[in-house]
């Protein structure tokens, strides 16, 4: 048993000390750095929920339930972010990384202290693999509060479709995870062979 | 375990021939300015690479086990949803569908969600697909109808069809168990019926080089298709999975074709 609450508050206070000493994107990015964390948090009571509720169990939860939680937790900021202050693209990725950022940050705090610290070489593919991933998940979600701004047409679906990418995404990622030997090791790989893909592609498309 | 086998196998290609044609599309949203439908075709990919994937996944994983309630069920119907804005995207003339068509269209819609949820009982997933499908069937239609890409006596054979398929379907359930055979056996030939009828048209689409009737043909075959998918079990739903993947190609070349001719 851990007391993630705790752990909110003392990785947030010194960031939110922070956000009166920096300004402009560096502000942005800690805000939403923080909001990440506290969807985290949110996400994680609500799994919790479900799993009590649902009978699903603790690892099916984890493993199925988890990633459509989680996944419209980092999109509701997002999406308010987006219908409220109607950011220019940039920003709305800034604060998308942002909230990415600090969603697996708390995750990788939570998931340290509850398995342990003894093995380097597990938690830095862990942090690399969940950091990543987290960070590719909402990078789509933004895109697809981009195209439904640039094109002004079927909204919804774009942004259904953006989520439904990333819940997909995040999903594939725990189900691999799930299992150790090979699943687990192409599950570490799948977000950053995901970010070069989307990279190439994004290269691509600006030639 | 044959069928097993050759799902899997009907799969892992569909997962590759959806790879290749994401990319494609991802390169044809920039070969032309007006890209919308590229782009949403490529959210359709996206989509549907990312559900294909999580279902071998699972069933390499857990082949004993019926998947529970996960993100793949959300991803089929934003799919959809896609897929129908995707459509939508590439009308060129609004019309207003006349009742008759409307009212058709959303019967089939329901009475495929009503016949999903008496073969599944999993009501509210199916309530919320068979919505979505009332929208795709619509946009399918309107986009149909606004390209005069079939006539008038190709509705009245593709409404019969329906019908039909609707009514062997709805047989299955109550005539009994010793002769349930002959009408499942009559809905399988009606629903390979469909997919012939809509090649058909495709094909005379392509001869008259109608390149909208050509893009709106391949969705509906497409769609068939899947419809025809999630009526089936076993063998039949592999032959239909295995169906869908040249169907998705359609897709890429006839959405290029209405993109380069912008």
């Amino acid at each position: 048993m851990i007391f993630s609450e705790n752990i909110l508050i003392c990785m947030a206070l010194p960031l939110l000390l922070t956000v009166f000493l920096v300004r402009d994107n560096a502000r942005r990015l800690v805000i939403n750095f923080i909001i990440g964390m506290v969807a985290c948090l949110l996400g994680a009571y609500v799994s919790g929920f479900i799993d009590v509720a649902s009978g699903y169990g603790t690892e099916d939860t984890a493993i199925f339930i988890s990633p459509v939680v989680e996944e419209t937790m980092k999109f509701l900021p997002l999406l308010f972010y987006f219908l409220m202050f109607e950011p220019e693209d940039d920003r709305l990725f800034t604060a998308a990384v942002g909230i990415g950022a600090g969603f697996a940050s708390y995750e990788n705090v939570c998931s340290m202290i509850t398995s342990g610290t003894e093995s380097l070489s597990l938690l830095l593919i862990r942090g690399l693999a969940v950091g990543v991933m987290h960070i590719v998940s909402v990078s789509v979600l933004s895109l697809g509060l981009m195209i439904a701004r640039h094109y002004k047409v079927s909204g919804l679906s774009s942004m259904l479709g953006a989520l439904s990418v990333g819940m997909l995404f995040h999903g594939v990622y725990n189900l691999l995870a799930s299992e150790r030997g090979i699943p687990s090791a192409i599950g570490f790989c799948l977000p950053l062979i995901t970010a070069i893909l989307m990279l190439l592609a994004y290269r691509r498309l600006q030639t | 375990m044959i069928t097993q086998t050759i799902l899997i196998l009907s799969l892992s290609i569909q997962i590759a021939v959806v790879a290749v044609m994401l990319w494609l599309s991802v390169k044809l949203i920039g070969e032309s300015k007006k890209n919308l439908t590229a782009v949403f075709l490529s959210f359709c990919f996206a989509m549907w690479l990312f559900t294909d994937l999580y279902w071998l996944i699972y069933d390499l994983m857990r082949p004993e086990s019926r998947m529970p309630f996960a993100a793949n069920e959300i991803g089929e119907v934003a799919f959809w949803l896609v897929v129908a804005a995707t459509v939508d995207s590439a009308i060129r003339h609004q019309i207003r569908l006349p009742k008759g068509y409307l009212a058709g269209a959303c019967l089939f819609a329901v009475s495929n969600a009503v016949l999903w949820i008496m073969w599944s009982g999993e009501i509210v997933e199916d309530v919320v697909t068979g919505a979505v499908f009332v929208w795709l069937f619509y946009s399918i239609v309107r986009s149909l109808r606004s390209e005069q890409a079939l006539k008038k006596p190709e509705w009245i054979v593709l409404a019969v069809l329906c019908a039909a398929l609707i009514l062997c379907q709805s047989l299955t359930f109550l005539v009994p168990e010793d002769v349930k055979s002959i009408p499942d056996l009559c809905a399988y030939i009606l629903l390979i019926a469909g997919a012939v009828f809509f090649t058909i048209q495709f094909i005379c689409a392509c001869r008259e080089k109608l390149v909208y009737a050509q893009m709106f043909l391949s969705f509906a075959l497409v769609i068939w298709i899947t419809t025809a998918k999630y009526m089936s079990g076993g063998n039949w739903y592999n032959l239909f999975l295995t169906l869908e993947t040249p169907g998705f190609v359609l897709w890429y070349i006839s959405v290029r074709k209405v993109v380069s001719a912008v």
